[in-house]
C-alpha cells in the first residue's frame, strides 16, 4: 500500500486540508505544535479506526474544535489500483468507506483486505519504530541487549519481552524455588505444619484402638461373670436355705436315733426330792450347831486359862494377902494423921537450926555447964584508966594557961604532965592486953570442946535450952523415919506379891486394884464353869444330827446309783436329758414333716452344720466376688465407652483434614497458575526465538547495510553464532555485543530493527512511518539516516516525521510549517 | 432373598477442592459420609435385608479417624439388633493385615487377607456363600480371581471384590476380567473401589456400587446402592440413590451481560433451584465471558463475589467451589505474521518433558505431587497459559 495524498475533513487542527505525498522517503518536517503527530495520527486512524471515547484515547481522537466535520480520506494504491478509504464519525472506530476507481464502495471488511488483516497493534508492532524503542535499549542491562537483540525477529517482540517478564514477576510473587514469602510457599509450609497437626491429631487413633480393645475385654468379662453369677446364685440360695434347715434336720436326726438311757420311776425321783429338802434342812442345821459350837469355843478362847487356874488353886492365899493389905492400909491412915505431928517438930527443928545457922551441937552437960561459969567469971577485973586520963587532962589546962599567959613554967609544967599521963595510960593499956589473952585461950579450948566454936562464947549458955529442944525434936523424927520405912517394905513385899494381877503405887490403890481383880477373877471363873456347860450340849446335838443325816443320804445315793450317777448335778443332768427325751419324742414327728427328701438327701452330704455353712460361705465368697469384679467389669466398660464418645466426638481430625484438603485446593490452584506463567512464558520466549533464529539471516543481511550505513562502514558484517549476535569490522575483527560502545550498541539494534522492518515489508506491504526516531542523531550522521530511508523505500512507502530542520535539506520535505502559514 | 451391597464408604474423608467454604457448610460437608452410609443401613433396617455386603474402603485411611470407627461399629450394632449379618472385606485405603471383627458386633463378618468363602444358611433355609478377601497393603498387582473358587453346593452364592478391570499399563488394584468373574458361575459379583456406580455385566451382575456420596468433582452424578434380589434363578440389582451433597457443572453464558447484576441472575438463572434435593457443590462453567468478564473470571474476583454473596444468605443450596472459562481463548493478534512459529513454539514448549522441568521445584511438595501425577494431561495447564496470552490480547485492545 502506498499513500498518495490525504485529505482531511476535520482532525485536531486541520480542517478541510490537502497533502500530496510525493516523494519516498517522504520527509514530513513541522516544528512542534505544527500538526505533525496529528497527520500522523489521522493516517492511522483512518487505516484502523479512530480511538474511542474511553479514558486517555479520549486525547487520541483528535476531535476539531471549530468544525462539525470529523474524519477524512486517505487515496492509496494497492496492486495497481486506487483506492479512496474515507473514515468519517460512528461507532466502532468510525464508519469507513472504501471507494475503487469505478466508484464502487465498499464497507470496513474491504479496507480489512486491503490491509492484508493487519491491526494496528499488529502494524505497530512491525513497523513502530519510536525514539521510546531505542531508550528502551538503553536501559537494557549488557547481557540483556544481546537476548533483545536475539529476539529481534518475532513480531512485537519488545511488548512480549515485557510481558515474559510480568508472566514471570506474578510468577515470583506466586512461588520462588526456596523463597518463603511468596504465596504458594507460604501455603506450602503451612500445608507441612498442618501434617504434622493431623500426624499428632491422628495418633489419638492408637489410643481409641486401645479403648475398644479394653471395652471388649471388659464387656467380655462382664458377660462371663453374669453366666458365672446365674449359676451361682441358685446354688447359694440352696445352700442358705438347707442352711436355714438344718436345724430341724439335725433334731430329726437326733430324734430319730434316740440316746439309751437308765430308767427310773417317779415315785423314785419325788423319793429323791423329798430327801433332797430333808438332807438340805438337816445340812442347814448341822451347819448351825456348828457355827454355835464355834462361838462357843470362840467365846472360850477368850478366858485366859492359867489366869484362871492360877486363881482357882490360891483362892486361900490371895484371900489372906487382901487381910494383910487392908491391916497396912489402915497403918497408913494413921500415920498420915501422923504425919502432921511430924511435919510441924520438923519445921521447929529447921526454925531452930535457921536461926542459930549452924548445925548445933548436942547439949553441954551439966559438968560443962559449971565449968562454963567459972571461966566466964575469971575474966571480970579490968584495969583502971582513971587517972591517967585525968593527969593528962589537968597537964592540958596547965599548958593552956601557960600559954595564954604567957607563962613558960606554967606550960612547961603542963606539957610535962600531959606526956607522963601518956605514958601512963599506954603502961596501964599492956598489962590489960596480957591478961585478956589467956582467959581467951581457956574459952577457945572449951568451945572447941564442945562444938561451940562457931558461936559466941555469950550464947554458949543461953542457948543451951534450945539444944535440948533440938535433940528432942530429933529423937521424935528418928523414930517416925523407922516407922514409915518399916511400912514401906512390907508394902513393897506386897507389891512384889501381887505383881502381875494387881498394880498401885500407894497402898490404897494396889488394895483397890487387887480387891478389882479378886471380884474379876471370881466373876470369869463364873463364867467359864457355864460356858463349858454350854460347849457339852451342843456338842451332843451336832453329833445326833450328822448321825441323822448320814441316813438320809445313804438313803438318797442308794437310788443315784441305780442310775449311775454319782452326784447331784449329775443327778440333774440325768433329769434334764430324761424329760428333753422326752420332749424330742414329741418333737421329732413334727420336725420330720418339715423337710422333704430332697432336703434330707442334700443335708446328709454335709458332716455337720459347719461344713454347710463352710461350703454356704464359700459359695457366697464366690458370689459377692462376681458381684463386685462384675460391678468393675461394667465400671470399666462404661469408663471406656465414655472416653471413646468423647474421643469420636472430638471434630479435630475431621476439620483438619477439610482444612488440609481446602489448602491443598489452594495450593493446587496456586501450583497451576505457576505453572501456567512459566509455560507461557516458555512459550512466549520460545516463539520469539524461533521467530528471530528463521528470520535473522534476512534481517542480518538487510541490517549489514544499515549498520554500515550507521557506522560510516566502520563494521561490515553482523554475525549471528552461538552465542548471540557480534559484529565484524573491516579488519576482520569480530566483536560481541558487550563489547560494543552504548552508541554503537544502539546503532546494532536501530540496524536490525530496520532490518527485521525491510523484512517484514515483504508480508505487510503497508507505509512505514518513522516518527521522530532519530532526533539524538548529530548532523553528520543526518545524510546516512537519510541513506537508510532511502535503503528502507526501496520497498515500502517511507514518512519520516521530523522536527529536526536538518531534515529540510534533505529534498523533497512537506513542510508542514509553510502550510500552516498559507 | 434380598441384600444390600454398597462399597468405598470412606467415611469421615474430606472433600477435594473446595478451597474455601462458609462455617454453614462446614458440619453437613463433614456429617456427609456418614449420613449417606446411615441411610443405607437405615434402608437395610426398613427392607429387611437378609444382609449387608461391603466391599472395601470403609475408611478412607488405614487408621485415622475415631470418629469413622465409632460410627461404623455403632451402624454395625444397629443391623445387629435386628438380626442382620454383615459382610465385609477391607480395600486399598483401609487395608489391614490379619484383619480381625475387634471392636465390631457378632453379626460383622470380616473377610481375611486370602480368599475365602462364608457359607450361611437363611431363616427360610436358603443357603448362601460370600467370597472375598481383605487387602493387606495398599497395592495388590496379582489378579486375585484364581484363588476364588466356582460356585459350590449353595443356592446363591456371591463374590465380593475390591479392585480394577484389567487395563493397559499399571495395574495395582487387584485386577481381573470380566470373563474370569463370569468363569466362576457365581450369581453376583459385589464390586468396590471405582467410585462411580456402574453394572459391568448383567449376567451374572458384575456390579460396582460407587460411593455413596462423592467427594470431589470428579465424584459428580447419583450415588447410592444396590438393593438386590432374587427373580427365578437370578439375582436382581436394582440402585437406589441417597440423597447427599452432589457435585454439579453449571454452565452459564454471560454473553449477554453488560452489567455486574446481569452477570449474577445469568448465574443464579443457570444454578436454578433443586428443590429439596440438599447441596450441590457447583463448577461454573463461563461461556461468552467476552474481554468484559475474563479478568473477573480469571482473578478470581467472580468465584469471591459469589461465594461472598452465598455466605451472607440464611441457607445455602448450592455453592461454587470453582468457575472455568471454557472459551476457547484466541492468541493475540500480534502472533498472526508468525503464526507457524506460534505453533512450533507450543509444541515445543507443552512436552511433559518441559513440564517435568518446570513443576521439578514443585512436586517434592506432597500435596502436589499427587495432583500432578492425577493431571498428566497438559490440556488444562495449556488451556491456562493459551488465557494468559489471549487476556494480553485483550489488554491491549481495550
Amino acid at each position: 500500500m502506498k499513500i498518495k495524498s490525504i485529505h482531511i475533513d476535520g482532525f485536531g487542527k486541520w480542517v478541510d486540508q490537502d497533502f500530496t505525498i510525493t516523494a519516498n522517503p517522504q520527509v514530513i518536517f513541522g516544528n512542534n505544535e505544527a500538526g505533525k503527530t496529528t497527520l500522523a495520527v489521522f493516517i492511522r486512524s483512518v487505516l484502523f479506526g479512530f480511538a474511542n471515547a474511553k479514558g486517555k484515547n479520549r486525547y487520541q481522537q483528535y476531535k476539531p474544535r471549530h468544525s462539525a466535520a470529523y474524519g477524512g480520506s486517505l487515496l492509496v494504491e494497492v496492486d495497481g489500483q486506487e483506492y479512496r478509504i474515507h473514515r468519517g464519525a460512528g461507532k466502532g472506530g468510525g464508519k469507513v468507506t472504501v471507494t475503487d476507481q469505478a466508484g464502487h464502495r465498499f464497507g470496513a471488511g474491504k479496507l480489512a483486505e486491503l490491509l492484508g488483516n493487519v491491526n494496528q497493534e499488529l502494524y505497530q508492532a512491525v513497523f513502530g519504530f519510536s525514539q521510546a524503542d531505542l531508550a528502551a535499549v538503553d536501559d537494557l542491562r549488557q547481557e540483556e541487549v544481546q537476548h533483545h537483540l536475539q529476539q529481534l525477529g518475532a513480531v512485537g517482540s519488545n511488548e512480549w519481552g515485557q510481558f515474559v517478564t510480568q508472566l514471570l514477576k506474578k510468577g515470583d510473587e506466586l512461588f520462588k524455588p526456596r523463597g518463603r514469602k511468596p504465596v504458594l510457599n507460604q501455603h506450602l509450609k503451612e500445608y507441612q505444619a498442618m501434617q504434622d497437626r493431623l500426624q499428632a491429631a491422628r495418633e489419638k487413633y492408637d489410643e481409641y484402638t486401645r479403648l475398644v480393645k479394653d471395652y471388649d475385654h471388659a464387656q467380655g468379662q462382664a458377660q462371663q461373670l453374669r453366666a458365672q453369677l446365674t449359676t451361682l446364685q441358685p446354688r447359694e440360695e440352696r445352700l442358705a436355705q438347707l442352711s436355714r434347715l438344718w436345724p430341724v434336720y439335725a433334731q430329726w436326726q437326733r430324734g430319730s436315733h434316740p440316746a439309751s438311757q437308765a430308767q427310773i420311776s417317779d415315785d423314785q425321783v419325788n423319793q429323791v426330792d423329798r430327801l433332797r429338802v430333808e438332807e438340805q434342812e438337816l445340812q442347814r442345821q448341822v451347819r448351825n450347831a456348828r457355827d454355835q459350837l464355834n462361838k462357843l469355843t470362840g467365846q472360850a478362847s477368850q478366858f485366859d486359862r492359867a489366869t484362871l487356874t492360877d486363881y482357882h488353886a490360891h483362892q486361900a492365899d490371895y484371900q489372906r494377902l487382901q487381910t494383910k493389905l487392908l491391916q497396912l492400909q489402915a497403918q497408913a491412915d494413921h500415920y498420915q494423921q501422923q504425919e502432921r505431928v511430924m511435919e510441924d517438930r520438923f519445921q521447929e527443928r529447921n526454925q531452930l537450926q535457921e536461926r542459930y545457922g549452924h548445925q548445933l551441937p548436942q547439949p553441954l552437960s551439966e559438968t560443962a555447964v559449971v565449968q562454963l561459969e567459972n571461966l566466964q567469971e575469971d575474966e571480970a577485973a579490968p584495969v583502971d584508966l582513971k587517972l591517967p586520963i585525968s593527969l593528962a587532962a589537968v597537964g592540958a589546962v596547965l599548958a593552956i594557961i601557960g600559954l595564954a599567959g604567957r607563962h613558960g613554967l606554967l606550960t612547961f609544967l603542963g606539957l610535962v604532965a600531959v606526956a607522963g599521963a601518956g605514958f601512963w595510960y599506954y603502961h596501964l593499956r599492956g598489962q590489960e592486953r596480957q591478961q585478956a589473952a589467956r582467959h581467951h585461950q581457956a574459952l577457945a579450948k572449951f568451945g572447941q570442946q564442945h562444938g561451940l566454936s562457931n558461936f559466941p562464947v555469950s550464947q554458949w549458955l543461953p542457948m543451951q535450952a534450945d539444944l535440948h529442944r533440938v535433940a528432942e525434936l530429933n529423937r521424935e523424927l528418928a523414930g517416925n523415919q523407922e516407922q514409915t520405912a518399916r511400912r514401906h517394905e512390907e508394902f513393897t513385899q506386897l507389891q512384889r506379891q501381887l505383881a502381875g494381877k494387881a498394880a498401885g503405887g500407894g497402898v490404897a490403890e494396889l488394895a483397890r486394884n487387887f480387891a478389882e481383880w479378886l471380884n474379876t477373877q471370881a466373876n470369869q471363873w463364873r463364867e467359864w464353869t457355864a460356858l463349858k456347860q454350854q460347849t457339852t450340849t451342843v456338842d451332843q446335838q451336832l453329833a445326833d444330827l450328822n448321825h441323822h443325816l448320814r441316813d438320809v443320804q445313804n438313803e438318797k445315793w442308794a437310788i443315784y446309783q441305780s442310775v449311775g450317777v454319782g452326784n447331784d448335778a449329775a443327778f440333774n443332768h440325768f433329769l434334764q436329758e430324761r424329760a428333753q427325751a422326752r420332749d424330742r419324742q414329741a418333737t421329732t414327728a413334727a420336725y420330720e414333716k418339715q423337710l422333704t427328701a430332697q432336703d434330707k438327701a442334700d443335708l446328709a452330704r454335709f458332716a455337720n452344720a459347719a461344713d454347710l455353712q463352710e461350703q454356704l460361705q464359700t459359695v457366697r465368697d464366690q458370689v459377692n466376688t462376681a458381684r463386685v469384679t462384675l460391678q468393675q467389669a461394667q465400671e470399666e466398660a462404661q469408663h471406656d465407652q465414655l472416653v471413646i464418645d468423647h474421643l469420636a466426638a472430638d471434630g479435630t481430625l475431621a476439620e483438619l483434614e477439610q482444612r488440609q484438603a481446602n489448602l491443598a485446593a489452594q495450593i493446587w490452584q496456586e501450583a497451576q497458575e505457576w505453572v501456567a506463567y512459566q509455560l507461557a512464558a516458555d512459550w512466549i520466549n520460545r516463539a520469539l526465538v524461533l521467530a528471530s533464529a528463521d528470520r535473522y539471516p534476512a534481517i542480518i543481511t538487510a541490517a549489514e547495510r544499515f549498520f554500515a550505513t550507521l557506522t560510516a562502514d566502520r563494521y561490515s558484517k553482523i554475525l549471528l553464532n552461538d552465542d548471540g549476535v557480534a559484529v565484524q569490522d573491516a579488519q576482520q575483527e569480530q566483536f560481541a555485543v558487550g563489547e560494543l560502545s552504548t552508541g554503537t550498541a544502539e546503532q546494532l539494534y536501530v540496524a536490525l530493527r530496520l532490518g527485521f522492518i525491510s523484512v517484514m515489508s515483504d508480508q505487510v506491504a503497508l507505509p512505514i512511518m518513522i516518527d521522530d526516531g532519530f532526533v539524538n542523531f548529530d548532523h553528520v550522521r543526518r545524510d546516512r539516516i537519510f541513506a537508510l530511508l532511502n535503503q528502507l523505500a526501496t520497498k515500502n512507502q517511507v514518512l519520516f516525521f521530523t522536527a529536526n530542520d536538518q531534515a529540510l535539506d534533505l529534498a523533497p520535505v512537506l513542510n508542514l510549517n509553510e502550510l500552516n502559514r498559507e | 432373598m434380598k441384600f444390600i451391597h454398597t462399597a468405598d464408604l470412606h467415611l469421615a474423608s474430606p472433600f477435594q477442592g473446595l478451597m474455601a467454604m462458609p462455617d454453614q457448610l462446614w458440619q453437613q460437608i463433614y456429617q456427609s459420609t456418614f449420613t449417606a452410609f446411615e441411610k443405607i443401613v437405615d434402608a437395610a433396617i426398613e427392607e429387611q435385608v437378609d444382609f449387608v455386603l461391603i466391599a472395601g474402603d470403609i475408611y478412607d485411611g488405614e487408621r485415622k479417624s475415631i470418629a469413622a470407627a465409632n460410627f461404623f461399629s455403632e451402624q454395625m450394632d444397629r443391623l445387629n439388633q435386628h438380626q442382620i449379618p454383615v459382610f465385609l472385606c477391607y480395600g486399598n485405603h483401609d487395608f489391614r493385615k490379619d484383619p480381625t471383627s475387634a471392636g465390631l458386633p457378632a453379626n460383622v463378618t470380616v473377610f481375611p487377607n486370602q480368599v475365602t468363602t462364608k457359607q450361611f444358611t437363611l431363616t427360610d433355609g436358603t443357603t448362601v456363600a460370600v467370597t472375598g478377601f481383605s487387602y493387606d497393603q495398599r497395592w495388590l498387582d496379582d489378579d486375585p480371581t484364581a484363588d476364588y473358587p466356582e460356585k459350590g453346593t449353595v443356592d446363591w452364592q456371591v463374590g465380593m471384590l475390591h479392585g480394577a478391570l484389567r487395563q493397559a499399563g499399571a495395574n495395582h488394584y487387584a485386577p481381573f476380567t470380566l470373563d474370569e468373574l463370569k468363569a466362576k458361575h457365581y450369581d453376583y459379583w459385589a464390586l468396590g473401589h471405582i467410585h462411580k456406580h456402574q453394572e459391568l455385566a448383567a449376567n451374572p451382575p458384575i456390579v460396582y456400587s460407587g460411593n455413596p456420596q462423592g467427594r470431589h468433582k470428579n465424584e459428580g452424578g447419583a450415588h447410592g446402592y444396590y438393593l438386590v434380589h432374587d427373580e427365578g434363578q437370578r439375582l436382581v440389582p436394582t440402585f437406589k440413590q441417597v440423597g447427599g451433597i452432589d457435585w454439579v457443572q453449571v454452565p452459564v453464558d454471560l454473553s449477554g451481560a453488560t452489567n455486574e447484576g446481569d452477570v449474577d441472575q445469568l448465574i443464579h438463572q443457570a444454578v436454578g433451584s433443586d428443590g429439596d434435593q440438599g447441596l450441590r457443590l457447583v463448577d461454573l462453567q463461563v461461556r461468552g465471558a467476552g474481554h468484559r468478564w475474563t479478568s473477573l473470571v480469571q482473578d478470581g474476583g467472580l468465584l469471591d463475589h459469589l461465594q461472598d454473596q452465598l455466605t451472607h444468605q440464611p441457607t445455602i443450596d448450592w455453592w461454587p467451589y470453582q468457575v472455568n472459562l471454557v472459551d476457547q481463548q484466541p492468541l493475540p493478534d500480534l502472533t498472526s505474521l508468525d503464526r507457524q512459529y506460534w505453533e512450533q513454539a507450543r509444541q515445543d514448549v507443552m512436552t511433559a518433558d518441559n513440564l517435568t522441568a518446570i513443576i521439578k521445584p514443585l512436586v517434592k511438595y506432597a500435596p502436589l505431587y499427587d495432583q500432578f501425577v492425577a493431571h498428566r494431561g497438559l490440556a488444562d495447564l495449556q488451556q491456562r497459559a493459551e488465557q494468559l496470552l489471549g487476556e494480553r490480547g485483550g489488554n491491549h485492545e481495550d
